[in-house]
């Protein structure tokens, strides 16, 4: 990590002392970018050079996914892992761009995409022949040989049922729910409002679709959105589902001042350690938490054994899939904090 | 200068369209909305503003001297995210401490955005500022760890989380802040220096202002509004998060200033204008929440209303202006 840190300074730096020469340059460049060249591994003796494009790698969660996925290269010396991301979830472009380039690199072997838009990626990737793996996200895709993940919807699905029950145990009577959104459009956002919606009203809860509120997926956002559920609702709601944690524990933190909210059971998404923190504190009760470690591991092992020649490889992997609650948070949070040490 | 652009205005230079705009769109929410004219949801809309509020003062004086700040949300965020980092890293979690560092940092970032326009000569802020906000948003995830932060000092809440009787204390600093600006543009001679600088750059150079000094000082000041603003987020929120960086805070605050008779060609923009602009953002949005509209149908009214009221107080000015020129043309014969 330091050392790309210190390459982008190198980066910046030689930027600014090219510019301050205005070029002259070319020559130097080009013998730069043909020594990297020779010095990748070659397709076919055993050593691979994965690239990994993921949704970003400007989150906490995403840096699971982008630990998970370098782990694998650690344990595998023959294998070379080089992890992507746009800047932020909704750079849909930048993150296409980021495919086009690596899928044009012929030193790539293999591949890991979570997309951004899995409908452009597709049309991206159409006719590649070197093996893709699909993670978080699935890509509908024949290039695609597997996707790893839970699938967002599904996940939603759990973690939707688990605070009806939680709701149950709580002593509410009318199960109503109401999900503060991210970035409407956005699939992820879309896929774990479904997983929500199914899993409550499977449950016996009644999800107001109608009430559903867009806060963009920032906390303060999210702060508005919950103060005017409390005006509209002033007796209460049972249970507040946000799709992201940092949109639920604003929530909640919002709500507990009010005595009607008191007993309401508010749903984070990811299980972030700031989420098992505010779980441990008594402010959020639940966070669904997808294994974005083990999606990385996996997802990069796929392809290595495709590379391999492996014929018996499954379609989805499921990395699992859980709802941290107080019983298990301070558990998470350490697992979390060994991850990323 | 300050005189001719209140002319047009109230005495305290409040477009009279714009105030009519809110007081229609308040009645619209009423009307819509029975939760609209409660007491809480009136305290909620200036805690929802407050944000807004702090970062649009620094905007407006640098749209006075015909520039522009885009990096105030980052700073905020970046500010928020320094606090979280001095707590993540456990080197403190004295509240006052991380309060004064965000106030310190934020302020140094306005410095080097000014000092990038009038020491480095910058062709436009729009390029600097435009600049810090990437370097910002970079240096908010980095600070963190692109980690979230949550567990802040009670201390640290107390100015985005208290309140008087139901009454935001932070918004109650924005009333107070907004008075005080107002007496300094209008009053001062720095004040009035900044109008000049921005309606008539050569008028002020042979007037001997000192332009350079003026714009750093706008900057600064700026930067340290976006400081206060992110203060006042983490209170509000609880937490921090640098991906927030990129959210389009500032231009809502541009928005406001614009709404309240700022103008991008500069001289122009009142406090009780930018008042009135953050309180139409504010006000629309919380509608938006009560009524559960969509992002795309919020966008679209968000867009269609600032079109709007720029565009009646904009025609209106242009009527005023052409039924004094047919006054004078009268005198005349």
């Amino acid at each position: 990590m330091k050392v790309k840190k210190l390459m982008a300074a190198a980066l910046v730096g030689s930027m600014a002392l090219s510019l301050a020469a205005c070029g002259g340059t070319t020559t130097e460049d080009t013998k730069g970018s043909e020594s990297a060249d020779t010095s990748t591994a070659e397709a076919g003796d055993g050593n691979y050079n994965i690239s990994v494009i993921l949704k970003t790698t400007a989150s906490e969660y995403w840096g699971y996914v982008k630990a998970g996925a370098e782990a694998y290269g650690k344990d595998h010396p023959n294998v070379k892992v080089e992890v992507k991301g746009a800047s932020s979830e909704t750079a849909y472009d930048e993150q296409l761009g980021m495919i086009e380039t690596e899928l044009s690199n012929a030193s790539n072997d293999g591949f890991v995409i979570a997309p951004l838009q899995a409908d452009m990626v597709k049309t991206k990737i159409a006719g590649q022949t070197k093996p893709i793996a699909a993670v978080d996200t699935d890509i509908d895709a024949p290039e695609v040989f597997t996707f790893v993940g839970t699938g967002n919807e599904a996940a939603g699905k759990l973690g939707g049922a688990a605070a009806v029950e939680a709701a149950k145990a709580a002593g509410w009577e009318e199960i109503k729910a109401i999900e503060i959104c991210g970035v409407q459009g956005d699939s992820t956002n879309e896929a774990r409002k479904a997983g929500y919606m199914a899993g409550i009203e499977e449950a016996g809860g009644d999800f107001l679709e109608e009430e559903t509120q867009y806060a963009e997926a920032t906390a303060d956002k999210a702060v508005n959105c919950m103060e005017a559920i409390m005006q509209k609702f002033p007796d209460g709601i049972a249970i507040i589902c946000a799709n992201n944690d940092d949109m639920a524990m604003a929530a909640a933190r919002t709500g507990k001042a009010n005595p009607n909210y008191a007993n309401t059971i508010y749903l984070g998404f990811d299980g972030i350690q700031a989420a098992c923190q505010s779980i441990l504190k008594g402010e959020l009760t639940m966070s669904v938490a997808q294994q974005g470690y083990e999606m990385g591991y996996k997802s990069v092992e796929a392809v290595v054994q495709k590379l391999d020649g492996a014929t018996d490889i499954p379609d989805f992997i499921d990395s699992g899939a859980d709802v941290v609650t107080l019983d298990n948070a301070q558990e998470r949070m350490d697992t979390l904090k060994g991850y990323l040490a | 200068m300050a005189k001719t652009m209140t002319k047009k205005k109230g005495g305290n230079g409040v477009s009279l369209g714009t105030l009519a705009a809110l007081v229609v769109l308040c009645v619209i929410l009423a009307i819509a909305s029975p939760n609209f004219l409660n007491y809480n949801n009136i305290m909620s809309i200036f805690k929802q503003c407050t944000f807004n509020a702090f970062v649009s003062v620094g905007m407006l004086l640098c749209l006075i001297t015909a520039g522009i700040e885009l990096s105030v949300g980052a700073n905020a965020i970046f500010c928020s995210c320094l606090m979280g980092m001095l707590l993540q890293k456990g080197i403190t979690d004295n509240g006052v401490v991380m309060v004064i560092v965000a106030l310190v940092a934020g302020t140094a970032i306005g410095l080097i955005n000014g000092l990038l326009l009038t020491r480095l000569h910058l062709p436009h802020p729009f390029v600097s500022t435009l600049g810090m906000k990437n370097v910002l948003w970079g240096a908010a995830l980095l600070v963190t760890s692109s980690q979230i932060v949550s567990g802040f000092p009670e201390t640290t809440a107390w100015f985005g989380g208290s309140d008087v009787g139901g009454f935001p204390i932070a918004f109650i600093f924005v009333i107070i802040l907004y008075i005080v600006m107002h007496i300094f543009l209008t009053k001062t001679t720095l004040g009035r220096s900044i109008y000049c600088v921005g309606g008539n750059p050569e008028a002020a150079r042979l007037s001997g202002i000192n332009s350079a000094n003026v714009l750093t000082f706008c900057y600064t000041f700026s930067g340290l509004m976006a400081a206060i603003a992110g203060v006042y987020t983490t209170g509000r929120s609880g937490i921090c998060n640098g991906a927030a960086a990129i959210q389009p805070y500032d231009t809502d605050a541009i928005a406001a200033c614009i709404i309240g008779g700022a103008s991008f060609m500069g001289g122009k923009g009142t406090m009780a204008g930018t008042m009135v602009g953050v309180l139409i953002i504010g006000v629309l949005r919380n509608g938006f929440t009560l009524l559960s509209f969509d992002t795309a149908l919020q966008n679209l009214v968000l867009g269609l209303v600032i079109i709007l009221a720029v565009l009646m107080d904009v025609t209106r000015e242009r009527m005023e202006a052409k039924a004094r020129r047919m006054a004078a043309a009268n005198s005349a014969k």
